[in-house]
């Protein structure tokens, strides 16, 4: 009897934990599955098993679906592959070459983070589109008699590969950095040329980064919504997740036949997520340790400064150059121009939009919501992470690899999908929180959990569980324990999960897509609503003042000692 | 870029970009004055006098009686849930608070989407809205077998026609935007614009045209009714010959038109009219085969917790002041004794003239699925 209530204790916590992750993850997965196999969108009052039936599944067959699941397999592939050449070739550059000023190559691996994926893509439309691009203005005014067309399959590529290399760039560049140089040196001791190391040596070495990351960016472009829609959807070039959107948006809502497409995307994405964790996991069992030693840098000779220009043409296409774009966007009095010589003319340009937007009550609302999601969900995130990495970690509690796989599950479930998901289950549950910022916080909470329950075991492994256990035996309750001795020793792994979380839910768009109304609109949110309500201005000014925020929050972290992002969205 | 490659070391290359980053703003800043951009309001909301010493009377119509206005005001406030564009609906609660004095708290999502909450929100029992606005019969009607609404006469109910008011007065068709096509300003002359739907057929726009998607709502819906009912059957293929671009949403379409990626493309007079006031190069056109009419409807929710604040904005919705309102925005009033707009310059025909098409919402239904399926083929789209 005691036997079976001790028993009972040890699991509870473990319990409770699987109960919260399950609403947050596992039952809007199942809406999903029972929206996708029935003839009717789950809704109050209308909710059960009689309606089901497979003809969901009939709008994969058509071409349009196949088109689309095609090209988001072709431009994800693609777009990884270019963007693990420009993050690999960075961040060989800035850590083991003698190419010039490398702290700034540092920065140009990392700038582009700060601009999230939607504001690329708006302000490569604004240099990019056929007719009036900025840059298409500048080729026709000097005399250039060709064409850029940003709405097609390789300009969906190109702003995906500018805006996920990144990801490419910090995994590898911390692989390279780490690695000991004693393996190096021996190959030189025995007679390798320099080629020769680096290719039987250097690289097999990173090789798990590269393709860790390169798996990661193929499952983060190929659920990426933001820019399928902003360049894709204008030159008719359909993937998986703009097709959900639309599917959800037609009138009537064709809600089945996307949770239908979300299904199909979600099983792809699986696969692809095992593959990631697998190459991940190689890479423990590599000779990558930090020892703290400096590897030798590798002489570029004469290719110094092609190189060195190389990584700045990327950061002009990645940052400058689109930051530009949104600035003259912002100030334009008319949104149409014919020739960039007329934004000289006198009243082509003015701040009074941008001020009147950035201190317009929608802009100040907008701030107001995402900051609050922002912070609540990196709050109580971080706090759920730490209670599953310690009940993974410091307890034998049955079920805890369980708690750690749903913990991770989300990982494979694309954002836009879990969105969906979860705004079936909120208009469901009997617990008023669809059209709250509440909601937000939920989705946010369940699309970041995999990143903040990383973090936060990352940290909780570093701490020798001796030390909570020598205070447990001089007397001290466990909860006392661990909030005197765990906890503050976890300190600086905590702040950076939280961090990080906040980061990420600062630029996230596509898991609050269907769950915000317009008193609960996030900055991404109004971005994206003024751009789909064809106001490009004021999507501009919200954009740049987005990234600002967004810079701030990074410099924050930065100036906290915070490490951010591994396997971050 | 070069100067950046000449410079050696990284602290010296961020100051040169410090310096170069502080003069390009310099240089915008010189040429960027802080003067509003040229634009004009689009409704006057000052213009109207209001007289409540005895209920509210604008313009010396009588919308509401002193009782139902005091109620209202005591109230002090009301909840909007609505699908009509954002911007438009500003204007009109900017009116109506003018006018009024009661607050209105506005939740708009698009109409497929409110229709989502609002029948999620009914079901599970907790609407939050006192009155709802929403395009396309179909809709309404759902929310209606749902009972959201509860019916209201308004002051002038017994005028109106059977268009007009529906169901006992459960919801009211207020004013309906006009779908036609606009263009280009700055790409295309006024002599030289298609002044006709079929002129959009013509090799001279092949690769020039930009359309909306039939599912982005009722209003695509009635357009390619009308299109299909007046101009023929021949048109919509002809059209897709044309190869014009599809946008998700007519906004879109009018946000690349502005832009000048497309020259022309069909829009709703309405928006074309706001987006001009905002300073862009757009007009629209009046074809002579005429243009699409599609409707908006407005309904007192049976929760509403602010009763009589509901039934007068309700009213006013109805009244000739808020037919007014709509009519400077560019819709056309549902009011019958009203005159058609004035938009840009441009005197909109009457109903009577057949220059507007208004389609009974009961064709539009009986026709929704086969006219989908066959615009969806026609154009390879979804």
């Amino acid at each position: 009897m005691t036997a079976a209530i001790a028993r009972l204790r040890r699991a509870l916590p473990t319990g409770v934990l699987l109960l919260g992750l399950a609403t947050l993850v596992i039952v809007p997965m199942l809406f999903i599955l029972l929206a996708a196999f029935s003839t009717e969108v789950p809704r109050p009052g209308s909710i059960g098993l009689d309606a089901l039936s497979l003809e969901n599944f009939e709008v994969l067959s058509t071409s349009q679906a196949m088109g689309a699941l095609g090209n988001s397999v072709f431009i994800a592939g693609a777009a990884s592959l270019v963007a693990l050449a420009i993050g690999c070739g960075l961040a060989f550059l800035a850590a083991r070459t003698d190419a010039p000023a490398r702290r700034l190559l540092y920065f140009t691996g990392i700038a582009p983070l700060f601009l999230p994926s939607l504001v690329g893509a708006l302000a490569w439309s604004l240099l990019g589109s056929p007719a009036t691009g900025f840059l298409n203005l500048l080729l026709h005014g000097v005399g250039l008699d060709m064409t850029l067309d940003i709405y097609s399959r390789p300009g969906l590529i190109m702003i995906l590969a500018l805006y996920y290399a990144p990801y490419a760039f910090l995994l590898v560049h911390s692989a390279l950095s780490l690695m000991n140089p004693d393996l190096e040196e021996a190959a030189f001791v025995h007679g390798g040329t320099r080629r020769h190391t680096l290719r039987r040596i250097t690289f097999p070495l990173a090789m798990p980064a590269i393709l860790g990351s390169g798996i990661l960016i193929f499952a983060l472009t190929m659920e990426n919504f933001p820019v399928a829609q902003v360049i894709g959807n204008p030159g008719q070039v359909d993937t998986l997740p703009s097709f959900i959107y639309r599917l959800m948006n037609a009138s009537p809502s064709r809600g089945n036949e996307a949770a239908a497409v979300a299904v199909v995307l979600t099983a792809v994405l699986l696969v692809v997520t095992a593959i990631q964790q697998r190459a991940v996991l190689r890479r423990k069992f590599t000779t990558v340790t930090g020892k703290g030693v400096k590897a030798k840098l590798i002489p570029l000779g004469r290719w110094r400064w092609p190189a060195f220009a190389a990584a700045m043409v990327y950061f002009a296409l990645a940052v400058v150059l689109p930051v530009t774009a949104l600035l003259i966007a912002a100030l334009q009095n008319s949104p149409y121009i014919a020739s960039l010589g007329q934004l000289t003319d006198a009243d082509a340009l003015s701040f009074y939009s941008l001020g009147e937007m950035l201190t317009s009550e929608d802009l100040l609302q907008a701030a107001r919501n995402s900051v609050l999601t922002a912070v609540l969900a990196g709050l109580i995130g971080t706090a759920i992470s730490f209670a599953i990495s310690y009940t993974v970690y410091r307890t034998n509690a049955p079920g805890r690899r369980v708690l750690e796989f749903v913990a991770m599950s989300p990982l494979a479930v694309p954002a836009i999908v879990l969105g969906l998901g979860l705004l079936w289950t909120w208009l469901v549950a009997p617990i008023p929180v669809y059209g709250t910022m509440a909601v937000l916080v939920v989705a946010f909470l369940a699309v970041f959990l995999p990143q903040g329950y990383r973090g936060v075991s990352a940290s909780i492994l570093q701490v020798d569980r001796d030390l909570e256990d020598s205070a447990v035996l001089l007397g001290s309750p466990r909860a006392k324990a661990v909030s005197y001795v765990t906890l503050p020793l976890m300190r600086v792994g905590m702040v950076s999960t939280l961090l990080l979380l906040l980061m990420l839910c600062m630029r996230e768009l596509s898991a609050a897509l269907f769950l915000f109304t317009s008193d609960t609109r996030l900055l991404s949110i109004l971005i994206f609503d003024n751009y789909d309500n064809g106001a490009m201005q004021g999507a501009a000014c919200v954009s740049l003042l987005y990234c600002g925020v967004i810079l701030v929050i990074a410099l924050l972290a930065k100036s906290l000692g915070a490490k951010t992002v591994e396997g971050s969205r | 870029m070069t100067r950046v490659t000449r410079t050696g070391e990284a602290g010296r290359t961020r100051r040169g970009r410090v310096t170069a980053a502080a003069l390009a703003a310099a240089a915008l800043g010189l040429a960027a004055a802080c003067a509003p951009p040229p634009s004009v309001d689009v409704v006057d909301a000052e213009q109207a006098s209001v007289d409540t010493s005895d209920g509210l009377v604008v313009d010396g119509e009588r919308i509401a009686d002193a009782e139902l206005f005091a109620a209202a005001t005591d109230e002090g406030s009301l909840s909007l849930y609505s699908g009509y564009v954002e911007n438009s609906e500003k204007e009109v609660i900017k009116a109506f608070e003018h006018d009024t004095g009661i607050d209105v708290e506005l939740v708009r999502l698009v109409p497929n989407r409110l229709a989502e909450r609002v029948l999620s929100e009914q079901g599970a029992g907790r609407l939050g809205a006192d009155v709802v606005r929403t395009s396309d019969y179909d809709i309404a009607s759902r929310m209606r077998d749902a009972g959201v609404f509860e019916a209201h006469e308004v002051p002038d109910y017994d005028q109106l026609d059977d268009t007009v008011r529906y169901h006992g007065g459960e919801f009211y068709r207020v004013f309906n935007p006009l779908y036609t096509f606009a263009y280009n300003t700055v790409l295309v002359d006024e002599e030289d614009a298609p002044t006709s739907w079929w002129d959009l057929t013509e090799a001279e726009w092949r690769g020039e045209l930009g359309i909306t998607q039939i599912g982005a709502g009722g209003s695509s819906l009635t357009l390619n009714r009308f299109q299909e009912e007046t101009l023929g059957e021949d048109f919509l293929p002809a059209l897709a010959d044309q190869e014009p671009r599809i946008f998700d949403s007519s906004s879109a379409a009018l946000e690349s038109l502005a832009r000048g990626e497309v020259a022309v493309a069909t829009g709703v007079v309405s928006s074309v009219n706001i987006a001009a006031s905002k300073n862009a190069p757009v007009n629209f056109v009046i074809p002579d085969e005429g243009m699409a009419a599609y409707d908006y409807f407005v309904g007192k929710t049976s929760s509403a917790r602010h009763e009589a604040a509901a039934e007068l904005f309700v009213d006013w919705n109805l009244s000739r002041r808020g037919g007014d309102v709509f009519r400077q925005i560019g819709e056309f009033p549902a009011r019958d004794d009203l005159t058609p707009p004035e938009v840009l310059g441009q005197t909109l025909p009457t109903l009577a003239s057949g220059g507007v098409v208004r389609i009974d919402p009961r064709v539009l239904l009986d026709h929704a699925a086969t006219d989908q399926r066959r615009w969806l083929g026609l154009f390879g789209y979804l």
